[in-house]
């Protein structure tokens, strides 16, 4: 669905990359993931890298503002953004890293655009970290990513509860570590009055697997006897949903990065009327510029729900 | 003083060349996998008709069967075994009640049409099914579509699926309520439904999931159009509006198919 738009391919000039990436760090740098205050935070950057004090980059005064980009129109906002964050692995192999570097630079990027998230408006970001289809995935591969969220989540703690962010972790959590769900529960427990931004990650989750969920507790509350048959209804259903965490359950734009064009089980019931944008970049490479892109591209679409616009 | 029929023997061998060229162009594009069940969402009929100002409610929506009529031969031609359809979903009730009223006339007409052609043998092996919320249309259209169903039962060279009334939320509230009944009959045991359960009492059971989904009019979205089943799907979509839509949007939706089939069997394997 994006094959009208083409871009420079930024994923294999690595020159290209090498200014981006360092204009990253030195944001991220004197930025503090969250923060509205500049704060010195440690570079986690990918193994390849770089350090960013000395980047050559121009930084402009544009990007250091709370305001919207000027394309960008305030009351056509977003409530809810849902993105895939595709890419990682392919971004590794292009530059002959490891899988596990791919999905360090990918948590940058969600850092970026958290952040970007919380400055513009948005209210609710969804963003697919881990689905029930990844599970085929090298032990190896599976044990690195669930330690790098664990200690993501820890070391963004004190940011989030800091900068007002609610975390929600939606998806089938039963075969997740333990440590890694006690410091879920201890982040969801702690952000859960916050009302800035929610962002809600999907591990271990699928649509269906949502769906399937939500009518099982229907079925059984049949069963028992305390709703009729003829009662189940969608808002019912929407009720069971693991998006019941969010005062806006449906996105209004879905992103999918890495050329990708299909949804992959993702988010199946609240993509009824989503807005479907679909990015060439690979998600480490899918930053600001990527992201008003997508914006500017929602805010120029038509959404009639089925009916018509007079 | 010949006009008439030279003009009408020109158009039968203009036919046959055509007919002859396509052939050939699908033997080659066979010569890659071709999807199992290919999915239009028909958006844009009545921007056409603001486009080439055509008067009436309906002439949109009249240019639009025409385009449906096209794409069933090519897809019929190229071989694909079943196509769907969404001719008109349950939110699109919320447009204006003369527009819902001349689409849903339009459609009963085509109908009846069909079952005609049915009858007398002209269907050339299509088989059509009705999915969706039959009962909330009205009667007549609800006996014509079963009757429809019923004398095209047996054909198996192409099965269409035609969306009228339908959502993907509704087709799962329904299944559910379906599967309920059933599961619910069952011992006193918990009720643990399967994903098979649900998707047996789907409206769209009878058809494998779309492999392909194009949309016209150059719209980003599913539309509440089975979202269940296309979470796998290629989403390809075009900006000519479904009345424009011709062999080569086709032809290069397939190719853009052919192009992304090792990705999707990977995932298919998954399931």
């Amino acid at each position: 669905m994006l094959s009208l738009r083409v871009r420079p391919p930024t994923s294999f000039d690595f020159r290209r990359f090498n200014a981006g990436y360092l204009e990253r760090q030195w944001r991220l740098s004197r930025d503090c993931f969250l923060s509205f205050s500049p704060k010195v935070e440690e570079n986690r950057g990918v193994r390849f890298g770089v350090k960013s004090s000395k980047s050559e980059v121009s930084f402009t005064a544009a990007e250091e503002e709370e305001t919207l980009p000027e394309e960008l129109q305030p009351e056509l906002m977003p409530k809810h953004v849902a993105i895939i964050m595709d890419g990682n692995g392919r971004w590794a192999k292009n530059r002959g890293l490891q899988p596990w570097d791919g999905h360090r630079a990918g948590v940058e990027a969600l850092k970026e655009i958290v952040k970007l998230c919380g400055k513009w408006g948005i209210q609710v970001l969804t963003v697919f970290a881990f689905s029930t289809d990844n599970w085929i995935r090298p032990r190896i591969e599976i044990d690195f990513l669930f330690s790098l969220f664990e200690r993501s989540l820890k070391s963004e703690f004190q940011n989030l509860a800091e900068n007002n962010v609610r975390i929600s972790i939606i998806g089938d959590s039963s075969k997740l570590p333990k440590s890694l769900l006690r410091v879920i529960n201890e982040i969801e427990e702690v952000t859960k009055n916050n009302t800035r931004l929610q962002l809600i990650v999907a591990v271990g989750y699928s649509g269906k697997y949502d769906v399937l969920q939500a009518c099982r507790g229907i079925a059984q509350r049949v069963k028992d006897g305390e709703i009729e048959v003829e009662e189940i209804d969608e808002r019912l259903i929407e009720e069971e949903l693991e998006t019941n965490c969010t005062e806006f359950p449906y996105p209004d734009l879905l992103i999918r990065t890495s050329g990708e064009l299909r949804v992959s089980n993702f988010l199946l019931w609240q993509l009824a009327y989503t807005e479907l944008f679909f990015a060439q970049e690979l998600w480490p490479d899918f930053g600001r510029s990527g992201f008003i892109e997508a914006l500017t591209s929602f805010q120029q679409r038509q959404r009639r729900f089925g009916g018509r616009k007079s | 003083m010949n006009t008439l029929e030279e003009v009408g023997e020109f158009t039968q061998i203009f036919d046959a060349l055509m007919s002859l060229m396509r052939k050939f162009l699908f033997r080659v594009l066979c010569v890659g996998p071709i999807p199992t069940n290919i999915s239009f969402i028909m958006d844009g009929n009545r921007r056409f008709a603001k486009k080439h100002n055509l008067k009436g409610l309906d002439a949109g929506h009249r240019a639009g069967f025409i385009s449906v009529k096209y794409i069933l031969q090519y897809c019929k031609e190229i071989g694909v075994p079943y196509v769907t359809l969404y001719a008109f979903g349950m939110d699109n009730f919320k447009r204006g009640p003369e527009e819902v009223k001349c689409v849903m006339d339009l459609m009963l007409e085509k109908v009846e049409l069909a079952i005609h052609q049915a009858v007398s043998g002209n269907l050339k092996g299509v088989r059509i099914i009705f999915a969706g919320d039959l009962n909330s249309l009205n009667e007549r259209f609800r006996a014509a579509a079963q009757k429809l169903m019923e004398l095209t039962e047996e054909n198996r060279d192409l099965i269409v699926v035609v969306c009228v009334a339908y959502s993907t939320n509704l087709e799962i509230v329904h299944a559910v309520r379906k599967s309920c009944v059933k599961k619910c009959k069952n011992g006193d045991g918990a009720v643990v439904l399967e994903v098979s359960d649900v998707e047996g009492c789907m409206y769209t059971s009878a058809v494998p999931d779309p492999d392909l989904v194009i949309r016209t009019g150059g719209g980003d979205r599913l539309s509440n159009f089975m979202t269940w089943q296309t979470s796998r799907s290629l989403l390809h979509r075009t900006e000519a509006l479904w009345p424009e839509l011709g062999l080569w949007h086709l032809v290069w939706a397939i190719l853009k198919f052919q192009r992304m089939q090792d990705c999707l069997q990977k995932k298919k394997k998954l399931d």
